[in-house]
């Protein structure tokens, strides 16, 4: 590797002011708010900081900026339909994308009848993972709660029109996403390293047991492993690399198993305060398994990560 | 050890099924979901009793304390059949299994006279109030005080994660009469009614289902020396040799075998079952579940035939943690986002099999003792 894979400075920049953001705003009950409290004041003021308009055509904001957004939208936990927004806002005509981007629409991305954040949303966009479509609910939404806490809904949807754009928001939207897990996963691994730390049983830091500590550092290289690859999608998309959309598709997959692996391992060093709604791992926890779940649209995730071996020139 | 069921084992198992295919038809909807909720323990409050009735509850415990004198095997197949069904008696297994056994073997004539009988008829529930906020694995830390006051003691401290404790009549407790220098010499077990003054329940929001969770505060709560169970100083003991089986006092595999069952419905009626990649899935956590109904017959087979209790119950217990857990992964990846909606089977099982390696014997604990005790390992 002849340069470092590493955030570029203004994307950096960009990810200091989001986390900073995040720090002040997305407090404990942001992070938790249920279905129906969803805090839009956090989410216009992601859309002041033109987070949610950054993959719109005009911003022209590449795979790398998702990416530091994403990570630590991830390890704030924030709430909010922010792999959808990357994908409406980059194939949405120019007056839908635009009131996504401002934060005043909600957007439901996904293959219906089972919807993201249906009841909140203002915008559908239906996707098969190859075509998208802006769509309508052609009936009412009907309400689910899940695992993750996102306000869900089974809805019928009627294609209006279909959108452009799609492949390189899809890859745009796996990086948004593989960017989140790992966030999140860094996070819940690192609460749970600081329990093992300071929580003594035996009259000593759990963390002293290998049977504690070795998942730790287990999960610990997959997330590492899973970071490194997340920067190398983003920047093989900012690039145009023929293998971009393989990666950005592994990127996902990879972030979704190491952050659901250092979710568990978070739990278990938890014990039982692992299992309490207050207490810190849990709601964290559960939004991983839910992100990391691949949706019935994302199917061909595992296929498109193969087609980087066809373009590797050994076939 | 043999695994064929003799001919009364299995007319036993038969009646059974057919009771409970006829008490459940009504009123015990998604059986396999959340243990422990208020939904759950109503429904248990009135089931127990028709348990009772027919002899059912308590088929294992000696005749004398309204028991039906019957072996350990048909107590395992009673388990196994409640379990397959998402386990209606509610807490009440906990009093079947180790309450009134533990009364049984260490309570005075009184004291069997007294508490027995409404377990017997299904009438009281009771909960286990062990862990406390700084002993958790490291039980033996505990700090709850019983001083002797009068004719009784004086209780002052706090449990915590005491499941079922909001609805339950007793609680078996564990509180230090001896110094905290003494660990596990100086505690003793108190059967305290919860509603003797100075106790308060309050509830701890958990997501493994609706899962009730408590603590439990303690504060200058008088007991009778009467509710004192064995002698002081000696809990140590009565606990560990009552609960030795509670390792598999649950055979939860029996449930994640049920929802293994109900996944694969589900895959099948949308065509998923083609899949090669599925089929392994569903192959191997079928097998995880047979293994650790396997482990744990062995240790059934041990208790049957009056042996000591030996670590294959902790062997038994991790093959029972790994089934659930591999439910709960596959029931994510098979269902897709469908998995996601709160109170499907696969949100459920998830839950469920989030809560399996910590409850009842974390898994590390489990491995450990299995290091020790079956690999001659040295201690850490
Ligand atoms: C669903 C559920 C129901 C429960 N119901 C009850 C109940 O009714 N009554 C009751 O009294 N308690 C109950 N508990 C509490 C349970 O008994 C404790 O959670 C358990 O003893 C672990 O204690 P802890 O949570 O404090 O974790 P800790 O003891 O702090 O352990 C944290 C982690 O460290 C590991 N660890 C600790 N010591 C060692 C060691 N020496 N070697 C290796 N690893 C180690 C543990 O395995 C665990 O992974 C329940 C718990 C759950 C999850």
């Amino acid at each position: 590797m002849s340069d470092p894979l590493v955030l570029t400075p203004e994307q950096e920049a960009l990810a200091d002011s989001v986390g900073r953001y995040c720090a002040d705003h997305c407090t404990e009950e942001v992070q938790r708010a249920g279905s129906d409290a969803f805090p839009l004041p956090f989410w216009r003021g992601l859309a002041e900081l033109g987070v949610l308009g950054l993959t719109s055509p005009s911003e022209g904001g590449g795979a790398g900026e998702v990416c530091a957004v994403a990570m630590e939208l991830g390890r704030a936990c924030a709430p909010g339909p922010w792999e959808g927004t990357v994908f409406a806002a980059r194939t949405l005509p120019d007056a839908v994308a635009s009131a996504v981007a401002s934060g005043s629409r909600l957007v439901s991305f996904g293959s219906p009848p089972l919807m993201p954040w249906a009841p909140l949303a203002g915008v559908f966009v239906e996707t098969d993972g190859v075509q998208a479509w802006l769509a309508r609910p052609a009936g009412e939404v009907t309400p689910e709660e899940t695992l993750g806490n996102e306000p869900w809904g089974r809805v019928a949807l009627e294609r209006v029109v279909p959108l452009d754009r799609v492949r390189e928001a899809t890859d745009l939207s796996h990086v948004a996403l593989a960017g989140y897990l790992w966030g999140a996963g860094r996070r819940v691994l690192d609460t749970a390293a600081e329990h093992a730390r300071t929580r003594e049983q035996f009259g000593r830091p759990i963390g002293s047991f290998q049977a504690v500590a070795h998942p730790l550092v287990n999960a610990g290289l997959g997330l590492e492993a899973a970071h490194k690859l997340v920067l190398l999608a983003a920047r093989a998309l900012d690039g145009a690399h023929c293998q971009a959309s393989g990666l950005a598709a592994a990127a996902r997959l990879s972030a979704g198993r190491a952050a659901t692996e250092a979710a568990f391992v978070a739990h278990q060093t938890l014990g039982a305060m692992g299992y309490s709604v207050e207490g810190p791992v849990g709601h964290i926890a559960q939004r991983i398994r839910h992100l990391s779940v691949v949706p019935a649209h994302a199917h061909g995730t595992g296929e498109q990560v193969l087609t980087m071996y066809a373009g590797s020139g050994r076939t | 050890m043999e695994f064929a069921f003799d001919e009364a084992d299995a007319a036993f198992r038969r009646d059974l099924v057919d009771f409970l295919d006829r008490e459940l038809a009504d009123g015990w909807e998604r059986s396999e979901f959340g243990l422990g909720s208020a939904v759950h323990t109503d429904f248990s409050r009135k089931f127990v009793r028709t348990l009772a009735g027919r002899g059912w509850l308590t088929p294992h415990w000696p005749e004398r304390y309204g028991g039906g004198g019957q072996g350990a095997w048909q107590h395992f197949v009673l388990g196994e059949e409640m379990w397959k069904r998402g386990e209606p008696r509610g807490p009440q297994y906990m009093n079947v299994n180790w309450v009134g056994p533990s009364l049984i073997k260490y309570g005075t004539e009184e004291q069997k006279r007294t508490l027995l009988p409404p377990i017997a008829r299904g009438e009281v529930f009771w909960c286990q109030g062990f862990s406390e906020p700084e002993a958790g694995t490291d039980l033996a830390a505990l700090r709850t005080r019983a001083v002797r006051d009068g004719d009784g003691y004086l209780l002052n401290g706090q449990k915590i994660w005491t499941s079922y404790a909001d609805g339950a009549d007793h609680c078996f407790l564990l509180a230090r009469t001896g110094t905290v220098a003494d660990g596990r010499r100086g505690i003793s077990v108190f059967l305290l009614p919860l509603d003797t003054p100075g106790v308060e329940v309050r509830p701890i929001d958990g997501f493994v289902g609706d899962h009730s969770f408590n603590e439990v505060f303690l504060k200058d709560v008088w007991v009778p020396r009467s509710r004192l169970l064995g002698e002081e100083n000696k809990g140590w003991d009565i606990v560990r040799r009552t609960l030795a089986y509670e390792r598999v006092g649950a055979p939860r595999y029996a449930r994640a075998a049920l929802v293994l069952d109900g996944l694969a419905d589900w895959s099948r009626t949308r065509g998923l079952l083609h899949d090669p990649g599925v089929q392994e899935q569903f192959g191997e956590a079928r097998a995880l579940c047979e293994a650790a109904r396997l482990l744990v017959y062995r240790v059934i087979d041990e208790r049957a035939k009056d042996k000591e209790p030996s670590p294959r119950a902790n062997q038994a217990r991790a093959a029972m943690v790994q089934a659930e857990r591999a439910v709960g992964d596959l029931a994510l990846d098979v269902m897709g986002s469908e998995a996601l909606a709160e109170g499907s089977r696969g949100d459920a099982q998830f839950r469920n099999s989030l809560g399996a390696g910590i409850a009842a014997g974390s898994y590390e604990v489990q491995l450990n003792l299995i290091t020790r005790l079956i690999l001659k390992l040295p201690k850490e």
